[in-house]
């Protein structure tokens, strides 16, 4: 049960320029891995690639459980910037949706849990339209903890403390410190402070 | 197993969005009904000319109404990011842009295939003809978003995206048009359709094999 990323000479291309010079880094479980670099320095399109929705110009990204080759859709949970949640929809029909595609089965008990985790339990039934940016953060921060068991996934997180308010910062902290002693590794982006308790962290500068 | 439950969802989530926003079938309907409607006023009421371009104005009616929601496909989804969540499902992608145009055309077509018999009256076409455009328009709408998807997979995000899927898929649709109003117009005449319908029938197939493997193909590059 343990997760491992590995960077292999990364080049990404975005409008045809190149964002960075060839990134190599390879981290094991339990690993927080802090992405730096001023905007537009490829944060976002790493991530994406690490979560495999944007293919490297150069190199590779593989994900490895206990040694094996897996893919970075079974391997990953990413939250970016867009909440990935229509706003016609509920809270709860949006968090289904998206545990049904990423290959888990919908468990209202675990959605509930997940919520709740993130004190948005009351909100659960409201449209996603009706709700204000940090509601709908955390909302879809929600999908985070639907993993098949802490750990299992790797956390991809774009700028995540965005719209969050202070308490809601700190908690989302104290989930990423746990899901790092469970073994999980956590990817990070954020112009933002944050003090997050975890044994090992990289740094990329970018 | 999963796969199942993935394009469930899909198809789920598609149905939820009809019941919640009225106007995403309302809207292609009440189009098809204004230019069904307008054309008598325009060419006159002689049931002799009403007949002989019937089939036709109705036809081209459903065709435009289904384009007016190609856009619908991909783009909101790529505004709000819940098509990250489609393109980083470890299921076949293509089996969900096929389940996903499985209840589009659904939703879509229903009013559509419902509301061809009843405009035919007034074109004072007969009834086996009306019954014809309805199986006309069934096949035709899922064709037509078939097709539909895979331009609207390439321009998923693009300026003018709207007008430039539909000048896109333009070309494409025409087999559909011309075997299925043939069809009917075949009827009408008091000829066989089964010529035409067969035809109109092998290019639904064609495109239901071909188009979700090309739809998706273009959706990763278009968001790579």
């Amino acid at each position: 049960m343990a997760l491992s990323l590995h960077i292999n000479g990364v080049q990404l291309e975005r409008g045809g320029r190149s964002l960075f010079p060839p990134l190599t880094v390879s981290t094991g479980a339990g690993t927080l891995l802090y992405v730096r670099g001023a905007n537009g320095a490829g944060k976002t399109t790493l991530l994406r690639a690490l979560a495999g929705l944007a293919s490297p110009s150069a190199g590779e990204v593989a994900w490895r459980q206990d040694g094996n080759p897996t893919t970075a859709a079974a391997a990953t949970t990413f939250v970016g910037h867009a909440n990935a949640m229509n706003d016609a929809l509920s809270v709860i029909e949006n968090l289904s949706y998206a545990t049904s595609l990423a290959g888990q089965i919908y468990r209202p008990v675990l959605v509930g849990a997940a919520l709740e985790q993130l004190g948005v339990f009351n909100l659960a039934l409201r449209r996603v339209g009706t709700l204000s940016q940090g509601q709908r953060k955390r909302a879809s921060l929600a999908r985070l903890l639907l993993r098949e068991q802490p750990g299992a996934r790797a956390w991809l997180l774009d700028e995540p403390f965005v719209a969050l308010d202070v308490d809601t910062q700190k908690m989302l902290e104290q989930l990423i410190a746990q899901e790092l002693k469970a073994g999980a590794i956590v990817v990070l982006t954020s112009h933002q402070d944050f003090a997050i308790d975890s044994a090992k962290t990289t740094e990329v500068l970018l | 197993m999963s796969l199942r439950l993935a394009s469930t969802a899909v198809a789920r989530r598609e149905f939820q969005l009809f019941a919640r926003r009225k106007s995403d079938w309302a809207n292609p309907l009440m189009f098809f009904v204004i230019v069904c409607s307008l054309f008598p006023f325009a060419v006159g009421s002689e049931s002799e000319r009403l007949r002989l371009i019937g089939v036709g104005v109705i036809f081209v009616g459903a065709l435009l109404a289904t384009l007016l929601t190609l856009p619908r496909l991909f783009d909101e989804d790529a505004r709000d990011g819940s098509l990250d969540l489609l393109l980083s499902s470890n299921e076949p992608l293509a089996m969900l842009i096929l389940a996903r145009v499985a209840a589009l055309s659904f939703g879509i077509g229903a009013p559509l295939i419902l509301a061809a018999p009843l405009f035919s009256f007034l074109y004072a076409l007969p009834a086996d003809v009306a019954l014809m455009l309805a199986l006309g328009v069934a096949i035709a709408v899922p064709t037509l978003l078939l097709v539909g998807a895979i331009a609207a997979a390439l321009l998923v995000s693009a300026r003018g995206g709207a007008i430039l899927t539909a000048v896109l898929v333009l070309p494409l649709t025409i087999p559909t048009l011309i075997f299925g109003a043939g069809a009917a117009l075949k009827v009408l005449f008091g000829e066989s359709p089964v010529a035409e319908l067969s035809l109109q029938a092998a290019y639904l197939l064609f495109a239901l094999a071909l188009s979700p493997l090309a739809a998706s193909a273009a959706l990763k590059i278009s968001t790579d």
